[in-house]
């Protein structure tokens, strides 16, 4: 069983800036999916485990094994899809690909029929020999995809990989997450709580650099049982409505907007519990000033 | 007005973000050091074997004469990058969709050129006037004569120097590597032709305004001297140095307001070059870029998203992709690093470099070695350049080095990549001089296969750029393999230098540079700097 150990991770920036703090996590074969607004420290975490940057703080074990002293074995094992990464505009599909897979050490005969049979599941087939500097940016997410299986790695790491894909693509790669996780470890950030909630066995939350929540969706939504309400107000209380809680949705009926929030308390006598969506659990734990620390 | 303050406030945007780098400082210090070797003798003005004594005029056209020299030749490479730069960061795509005019972007750039040399060049200004101060001689301090020269020769041609950067970086086919080779020619030419020409319409750099009075002063204390004009590093001519050098007093010229018109011209000639930078000012518009790129490539532009044949539902899943086997292999690694290096330059590149390899084959042995030689490795400088830096400028970094030891499988296959380019360049001559027995030459020219790409490596690694190595490389090769100054001459042109061991200190060197660039990218990537 392959076996991911983060321990009290920290990474400073230049100019005192943490990307991560003190973060703590034991992750296991399944799909963990990463969420946090922009600028939580997803992709921080995520190059660390990647081995691209290492740790100020704290030590990542792969199997055991220190992943800053000794990255190479986790290295071989690892397909990684940077959140932000650039490609050689003059080579196609098929070139960077068998660059990128030498780099790797897959053999020359391996490495040739897996090219092929990558660029058909991202449906990059007939596009495989044009300049990758004239592929849309989907597109350039497509070959993202495929080099970070080349490998088959046991430790699939991607960093908000459904940017610039189409909906239709976003489902079909989330089923290919699933397919993968059965017996490897997947690890998917992603700031937009449905890319997560459709793929993920288990979810971790992070803000400001801090784990906020490490669990299954079940768990997540437990904390907001109850706290979930619907109520419609004039429109013209509408943004006074905003200052005082947390909305998580609103509608325009002809009686007025219907919004949607989460609260301790009820908050008025129209106001209506609702089932709680994940959703609204992920904003309740963001903007809950308890879990602040300072 | 409103147009004066956007400029105003656009170039200073630009001014600030370029001064404020890192590398801004280097090329500070590397200028001052420049003046520092101008200051203890290392580079002087001579009439043959006369120089004049160090006092205000002579210290004030020495500096500014060098000065404007300097910045002509490198004073380009080092402000041709404010579009690029622009291009790069994705700033010029916002900056295109707004109302701003073409004039307007591109007049920015030229004030912004204009002001980081003029920067420069009151640093050596500056130099010139400790020099007077403190030096050897001082004999009457008189800043107009130390700084006139500066005001006269300096900014005519700082400016004629931001207008051509700022149109090369317009131009396509120019914005690269075949442009700094490009710039350096015409600018190695037009500074001979400023020394030689008794034109004052062709003498941008304004020379012609004093050789002459100096001549005079010279000759009056010599009436049978050999006079003649020359600057440059003293090394450059055997046996001679300040101090040997027999002295004269110039007392200077008066500049006097009826000089202007002359300079102003050339600024005039600027302004045009700028204006003419707008006509080939692209907008930022990539479509125009990848049009012009895929035309080369005989490649037709490209469908949107929706093309039917790149999406629908794919005909195979995760099952059928086949497993995976390792087996590193350090051949295919070599085959592709070069690929990757050699990959999208125009046919008429590989004719002109098969050309050059005819000529080290076909003319004249000593022609081969210096003429032929020079060409044939300047001509793959964007090769070479790509070394190192590949993964910084294409941000494809974080790709490579997950991969399992980088340092030890992919650079030294992209090392031996740029051995194989020169080796292939410079295969004619490497031929020619073991048929012909020339063991001293061989040994240079392997050496020198063995430096260049092994330098490019270096510089890109550690700078993550193109331009480090460019700039350092055009330096090295004018001097060394055009002028042919022994130490520097990593071609073997001539023997002085393989009898001075130049070929055994360019084997050391590189071996010291490998080591760099291997322990440097280890640091990278152990910091995660990469
Ligand atoms: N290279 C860097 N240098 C300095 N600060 C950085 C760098 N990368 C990220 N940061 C900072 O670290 C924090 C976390 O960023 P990041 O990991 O990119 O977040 P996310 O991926 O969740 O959006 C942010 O405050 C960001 O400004
Ligand atoms: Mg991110």
């Amino acid at each position: 069983m392959s076996n991911l150990e983060i321990c009290e991770v920290g990474k400073r920036y230049q100019g005192d800036v943490w990307g991560v703090s003190d973060l703590s996590l034991e992750i296991g074969t399944g799909v963990l999916g990463l969420l946090g607004p922009n600028g939580a420290g997803k992709s921080t975490l995520m190059r660390i485990l990647a081995t691209v940057t290492k740790p100020t703080t704290g030590f990542v074990k792969w199997e055991g094994v220190d992943i800053a002293t000794s990255p190479n074995p986790l290295r071989k094992v690892l397909g990684y899809l940077p959140q932000d990464f650039g490609i050689y505009p003059n080579l196609n599909a098929l070139e960077f690909l068998s660059y990128l897979a030498t780099a790797r050490g897959l053999s020359g005969r391996s490495a040739g029929r897996r090219i092929d049979k990558l660029l058909e599941l991202v449906n990059l087939s007939d596009a495989r020999k044009r300049p990758l500097g004239s592929l849309s940016g989907g597109m350039k997410q497509r070959v993202g995809i495929a080099q970070a299986l080349l490998n088959d790695p046991r430790l699939l790491i991607v960093d908000e990989p459904t940017a610039g894909l189409d909906p239709e693509e976003r489902v079909r790669f989330r089923s290919l997450l699933a397919e993968l996780a059965a017996d490897r470890i997947v690890i998917l950030s992603s700031h937009i709580v449905s890319d997560v909630e459709a793929a993920a066995t288990s979810i971790a939350v992070i803000k400001k650099g801090h784990l906020r929540f490490k669990g299954v969706a079940e768990d997540l939504l437990r904390t907001v049982e109850g706290k979930v309400w619907e109520m419609v107000i004039p429109s013209t209380d509408l943004a006074i409505a905003k200052q005082k809680f947390v909305l998580s949705g609103t509608v325009r009926t002809s009686e007025g907007v219907r919004i949607r929030l989460v609260a301790d308390e009820q908050p008025t006598h129209a106001a209506r519990t609702r089932t709680p969506t994940l959703e609204d659990a992920y904003l309740h734990l963001l903007t809950d000033r308890r879990n602040e620390d300072g | 007005m409103h147009t004066v303050r956007t400029l105003y406030q656009l170039a200073l945007a630009d001014f600030r973000e370029r001064t404020r780098r890192y590398s801004f400082l280097i090329t500070l210090l590397g200028t001052l050091f420049f003046g520092f070797l101008v200051i203890t003798g290392k580079w002087t003005l001579r009439l043959g074997e006369y120089r004049g004594e160090y006092n205000s005029a002579w210290v004030g056209s020495l500096m500014g004469s060098a000065s404007t020299f300097m910045l002509a030749l490198f004073g380009f490479y080092l402000v041709k990058n404010s579009l690029s730069r622009d291009r790069r960061t994705r700033v010029g795509e916002i900056l295109a969709a707004t109302p701003l005019s073409d004039h307007l972007y591109i007049a920015s750039k030229f004030v912004s050129n204009t002001a980081v040399l003029t920067l420069m060049a009151v640093a050596l200004a500056g130099a010139a006037i400790v020099m007077q101060l403190l030096g050897p001689v001082a004999t009457g301090f008189d800043l107009w004569a130390l700084l006139a020269p500066f005001i006269f020769l300096c900014l005519p041609v700082v400016t004629l120097v931001a207008a051509t950067a700022v149109l090369f970086e317009s131009i396509r086919p120019l914005r690269g590597s075949l442009g700094n080779i490009l710039y350096l020619i015409i600018a190695q030419t037009a500074i001979v032709a400023s020394f030689q020409t008794d034109i004052p319409l062709l003498d941008f750099g304004g020379l012609g305004m004093f050789i002459p009075s100096m001549q005079d002063a010279a000759l009056a204390v010599y009436p049978d001297a050999k006079l003649g004009f020359q600057m440059g590093f003293i090394r450059l001519v055997p046996g001679t140095s300040v101090e040997t050098m027999k002295l004269f007093h110039w007392g200077g010229i008066t500049w006097s307001l009826a000089m202007v018109p002359l300079r102003l011209l050339w600024i005039g000639v600027a302004v045009g070059l700028a204006a003419l930078a707008t006509r080939f000012f692209d907008r930022f518009d990539p479509a125009r870029a990848r049009h012009a790129e895929s035309a080369t490539r005989r490649e037709r532009p490209l469908p949107a998203e929706d093309d039917p044949r790149t999406s629908g539902v794919p005909s195979v899943g995760w099952s059928d992709v086949a497993p995976a086997e390792f087996n590193f292999g350090f051949l295919r690694m070599w085959r592709a690093e070069l690929r990757l290096m050699v990959k999208g330059f125009h046919w008429s590149w590989y004719a002109i470099a098969l050309g050059l390899i005819a000529a080290q084959l076909t003319v004249p042995y000593e022609y081969a070695r210096t003429f032929a030689m020079s060409a044939a490795w300047i001509w793959p400088l964007a090769m070479w350049s790509s070394m190192g830096s590949r993964e910084a400028r294409f941000n494809t970094g974080q790709l490579v080095f997950s991969s399992a030891y980088p340092a030890a499988r992919q650079l030294p296959a992209m090392w031996l990549a740029g051995l194989t380019v020169a080796a292939l360049t410079g295969g004619g001559m490497m031929a020619r001089a073991f048929l012909a027995g020339e063991v001293g030459h061989l040994s240079a020219l392997l050496t020198g296969a063995l430096f260049v790409p092994t330098l490019a490596l270096f510089l890109g690694v550690v700078s993550g750029t193109k331009k480090m190595f460019e700039v350092s490389y055009l330096l090295i090769w004018y001097l060394g393999a055009v002028h042919h100054l022994p130490a520097l001459d990593f071609l073997g042109a001539i023997d002085d230098s393989a009898a001075d061991a130049v070929p055994q200190a360019y084997l050391i060197m590189s071996l010291a540079l490998l080591l760099g660039a291997f322990l440097f990218r280890r640091r990278q990537m152990a910091t995660g700097m990469a």
